[in-house]
């Protein structure tokens, strides 16, 4: 099976399984985790399947070209569904019997392995499934988002297509892939892989990328205030993706690692939090009828947290000033003794 | 008639360790929770395996027995009044269901109470059971739990299937929206199809029929004969891995071992990143030749019979070749930039935030270790040397890639550049004691560097506030405090703890280390270590007498252990208590005046306490302890004479404070070994 095979068959598959087939995303990110069609719609109460291919960049394990398993540009298959339906494991195994790999010829293992994400606050358990002792997929229950509890459930499944094809095509090299008859995955990608490596490692202006990233969050959150969440979320991948490129440029001290991931994971938080009111406020459309009843519930249990927020600290504020009341009662009996 | 129950919760693929865990759980839950509700019943079988956790209590009563209780109410005074009962009478008859004529009264020592005897019917176990598994089930405790789907249960992984019989019929039971019937599942791909389970009995043979061992010993034994198999064939044996075993056994419902090869020329890799390569990443066994050179061979076990075994042994052997090319990428990589460069680069690397680099402490290390060495019997310049190199390998790709390798790695990279033996070898050693009861470095290089890295983190972290607290210990200080004291007792290093702190301590300019705090730390430790060799008492009584010299205080207590078996020691006992009396005296009573003895015993006394001082004075100082404590031990007559002849408390105040001064005196003798007061009383 060629390479194009392997994402064509699998979004056949999870089409006719009710996932909607989208398309990559137009920004540079990490990983099929970052677009927004798993780390927003995660979120919330509103029903998603999705499936697309995830064009994936990690600078710091660019190889230039050497390593026939390292890439700093690949892709990843993308599946999302939520809430996590009860057969996911079984639809799973599915998806591979329609790519040929038969669990009666191959060993199939799910093995433990916790995901978490510390950019984007997200974590989750599940496994990373073996082939013949080949990792290929990671199946992963998301049990938090950009710091927040999913409810429901999603899973999330991703292929790793290189790997995969390898496996079915019995090759010792990426490179040496069929990406369609009489085309390699070399042809296509070994002279990017060549450049981008130099590039990250060795020319890309380390004064730019800190310039930028400073830029880039200053609009996050100047997006965020303005109401406009999914451009913030653009200024967050971007932020993400020059940290990455530093962080292989060797510009970043491992202290300053721990802060610029802080930095990237706050952005990420404060996206989350503003999608998620922007669904409420549309009564979680994708819900259908039921969006309304949900988002009107919820809105009466924030409206009254939110009063008992302003009585306690309007309570607060009372205390303080009689507090201060007191005192100043105090200070003029001191003077009035002296 | 009792009955088998039987509980199986089938589940998506359980963790190795989670799964351990929860076969030890689950069985003493049901069992406290069948105890609790009085159902009697025999043995109790669990078995456990990637998907399935299952439990058969043989012979449960299907019936509870009836209940026969006793409830106390108020006493008589206040439920009756004039033999009619009062409002809080009535009150408690009608909390406990009967009527006023029924509650009847009875003696306690605390006086007369208000009763009612009762007895409460037993429950058939079918009404008891369901409630009873449930609670069990959510009982069961995980290191990680998750939700799934829309649901706001927890468990390790998502629940899809119950099984519950008892006897040989399903106990409607329901979690996490599954409802018990009477089927299990098979091999998820052998024997896919839902099978039934006629009765608990069956349970095993059923799966069995299904392709699926539920018993990891089972399945332990069966890998190990299928291991000991490949073994005669290829003519090699793995490296024994008890730890690796058990989570393999927990990684498959059945096992297939099979045996796969990699190219001679990784062989070239030193061995420890072969075997982490395969062990860490692939849960591989590595396995030796007959001459014990490691062999280009590995066995894996299987978790589906695959109908080729030869398409997944060369699917494995691809993956392994691809991790061993890196490793191999790698090796080079580290050894074309060298450990000299390497220990340049710590410089960027954070020790701890409050503490600085790597670097840094290696620079404390070097002076450390130099300044340590001779009471090791070492030569400084080889420690510093030691010193110098034993972290660089922290920033190669190798150890980022196994952090197990740190040391070991380094000892390589070492060798590889021609530095002495003694000094590589102490890169390893450095890191022992690895866990509690790890080996100790063998070499005194080793044990120089081991001892000065340990101290210069404790003296560091609890300089900078950073106190382990409960069970928490994130920089290991107990483990790093314990490690100190076990070389120096091990190598007997006579050394003053507070010294050494002291000497650390002055290394240290980014915090202002007390060193008080942590000669305490480790005292408090060491008291710990050598109580495993003598009862804590004595160990209390000789460290509370003083000294900061792990070995010295070893050897008193040593003495004291021993000492504390003869008769002479049973005699004693009673003098120490009589020493008590001290605890009224003044804090300072200043010196014994001759001149105020009134009575004879307080001049022999004296007198012996003049000859002993100088006897014990020497023995102490040439720490024979078990000698001083036998001149010691003949100080008690004239001691016994002196309470029986002299008033100690005397009204005149001279004589009471020359008389304690006397007796401090001969307590503050006896304390040059141990504080005898502290076991006595």
């Amino acid at each position: 099976m060629n390479f194009q095979d392997v994402f064509l068959t699998l979004q056949r598959f999870w089409g006719e399984r009710g996932c909607l087939v989208v398309q990559p995303y137009d920004l540079e990110m990490g990983a099929g985790t970052f677009n927004p069609a798993t780390f927003l719609r995660s979120l919330g109460p509103e029903p998603w399947r999705v499936a697309y291919v995830e064009p994936s960049r990690r600078p710091t394990d660019g190889r230039y070209g050497e390593n026939p398993n390292r890439l700093g540009h690949y892709y990843q298959f993308q599946v999302i569904l939520k809430p996590s339906p009860d057969d996911v494991q079984d639809l799973y195994l599915d998806s591979l019997r329609a790519l040929g790999i038969d669990p009666l010829v191959h060993d199939l293992r799910f093995v433990e392995d916790d995901w978490e994400s510390p950019t984007l606050g997200a974590w989750g358990l599940g496994w990373e499934v073996w082939a013949d002792g080949m990792e290929i997929t990671q199946f992963t229950y998301f049990q938090q988002a950009g710091g927040i509890e999913m409810d429901p459930v999603c899973a999330e499944l991703t292929y790793g297509l290189e790997r995969i094809t390898m496996f079915l095509q019995g090759t010792d090299s990426v490179y040496d892939l069929q990406w369609a008859p009489g085309v390699t995955y070399g042809q296509i990608h070994h002279q990017d892989e060549v450049e981008r490596s130099k590039y990250s490692f060795e020319v890309a202006d380390i004064d730019m990328h800190f310039t930028q990233f400073d830029q880039c969050e200053a609009e996050g959150r100047r997006a965020i205030e303005a109401g406009c969440a999914m451009a913030a979320y653009d200024c967050t991948l971007r932020c993400s993706h020059l940290f990455n490129v530093l962080d292989a440029r060797g510009a970043i001290s491992v202290t300053e690692r721990q802060r610029f991931i802080l930095r990237v994971r706050e952005m990420a938080f404060a996206v989350a939090k503003a999608y998620l009111n922007l669904r409420r406020e549309l009564n979680y459309p994708l819900l259908g009828e039921a969006g309304q009843v949900k988002a009107d519930a919820e809105r009466v249990v924030l409206a009254a947290a939110a009063e008992k927020r302003a009585q306690k600290e309007a309570k607060k504020a009372a205390q303080k000033e009689a507090k201060q009341k007191q005192q100043g009662s105090d200070d003029s009996t001191e003077v009035r003794d002296a | 008639m009792p009955k088998d129950l039987l509980l199986e919760l089938g589940t998506e693929e359980i963790p190795a360790a989670e799964l351990d865990r929860a076969m030890t759980e689950l069985p003493a839950l049901l069992i406290a929770a069948l105890g609790e509700a009085r159902l009697a019943h025999e043995d109790v079988t669990v078995w456990g395996s990637p998907r399935r956790l299952a439990v058969r209590v043989a012979g449960v009563a299907d019936q509870q027995p009836d209940l026969a209780e006793t409830l106390t109410g108020p006493p008589e005074r206040v439920a009756f009044a004039d033999g009619v009962p009062t409002k809080a009478g009535e009150k408690f008859a009608e909390k406990v269901g009967v009527s006023v004529a029924e509650l009847s009264l009875t003696d306690t020592p605390k006086g007369r109470y208000v009763t009612v005897h009762r007895v409460v019917a037993g429950e058939p176990a079918v009404g008891v059971l369901p409630g009873l598994l449930v609670s069990v089930i959510k009982g069961l405790g995980f290191r990680k739990s998750m939700r799934w789907a829309a649901r706001t249960e927890r468990f390790v992984r998502p629940l899809r299937w119950l099984l519950c019989l008892f006897g040989e019929s399903v106990l409607d039971i329901e979690f996490a929206g599954v409802r018990a019937g009477d089927t299990t599942r098979g091999h998820r791909f052998e024997a896919p199809a839902p099978v039934r389970v006629g009765s608990p009995a069956d349970y095993e043979n059923v799966l069995a029929a299904a392709a699926v061992m539920p018993d990891p010993a089972a399945r332990r034994a069966l890998i190990q004969e299928q291991i000991a198999a490949l073994e005669v064939e290829h003519e090699a044996k793995i490296i024994p891995d008890d730890a690796l075993l058990d989570e393999v056994t927990n990684l498959v419902e059945k096992p297939t071992a099979v045996c796969g090869t990699f190219a001679q020329t990784y062989l070239a890799v030193p061995r420890e990143v072969i075997v982490s390569a395969m062990r860490g990443h692939q849960r591989y066994f590595a396995m030796e030749r007959p001459d014990g050179q490691l062999a280009n061979r590995f066995i894996t076990v299987l978790g589906t019979a695959v109908r080729d075994l030869d398409v997944a042994v060369r699917g494995n052997e691809r993956v392994l070749a691809a991790r061993l090319a890196d490793a191999r990428f790698f090796w080079d990589e580290d050894l074309k930039v060298g450990l000299a460069e390497g220990a340049r680069r710590l410089e960027a690397v954070v020790f701890q935030d409050k503490l600085g680099t790597v670097a840094e402490k290696v620079t404390r290390l070097e002076s450390l270790g130099a300044a340590l060495a001779p009471r090791f019997g070492v030569n400084p310049d080889t420690a510093r040397a030691a010193a110098g190199l034993c972290k660089a390998d922290l920033v190669t790709h190798l150890v980022g890639e196994f952090p197990d390798l740190q040391g070991v790695m380094g000892r390589h990279y070492a060798l590889a550049a021609g530095v002495p033996e003694e000094v590589a070898d102490a890169l390893v050693e450095h890191y022992q004691p690895k866990g509690a009861g790890g080996a100790l470095p063998p070499s005194g290089v080793g044990a120089t560097l081991s001892v000065a890295d340990r101290l210069d983190t404790l003296v560091g972290c609890l300089g900078a506030g950073l106190k382990p607290k409960g069970g928490g210990d994130p920089y290991g200080l107990r483990r790093a405090a314990l490690g100190i004291l076990r070389i120096l007792l091990d190598r007997e290093i006579g050394v003053s703890l507070g010294d050494l702190v002291r000497e650390a301590a002055a290394l240290h300019d980014r915090v202002t280390p007390d060193v008080d705090e942590v000669v305490a730390f480790l005292l408090e430790r060491l008291r710990g270590v050598l109580s495993e060799t003598a009862p804590s008492e004595i160990v209390g009584a000789v460290m509370s007498a003083g000294g900061d010299d792990p070995v010295d205080l070893a050897r008193r207590v040593a003495a004291v252990h021993a000492f504390g078996r003869t008769d002479e020691y049973a005699a004693l006992a009673t003098t120490f208590r009589r020493m008590n009396i001290l605890k009224q005296a003044d804090t300072d009573l200043g010196d014994v005046n001759a001149e105020h003895f009134e009575v004879d015993a307080e001049r022999a006394l004296h007198a012996a306490y003049g000859e002993a001082r100088d006897r014990v004075g020497e023995l102490v100082e040439q720490r024979r302890y078990q000698d001083a404590l036998t001149v010691l031990a003949g100080l008690r007559p004239p001691v016994d004479t002196f309470f029986d002849d002299v008033k100690v408390m005397d009204e005149n105040a001279t004589l009471r404070a020359n008389r304690l001064a006397l007796l401090a005196a001969v307590d503050r003798l006896y304390r040059r070994v141990a504080d005898f007061k502290m076991i006595a009383s």
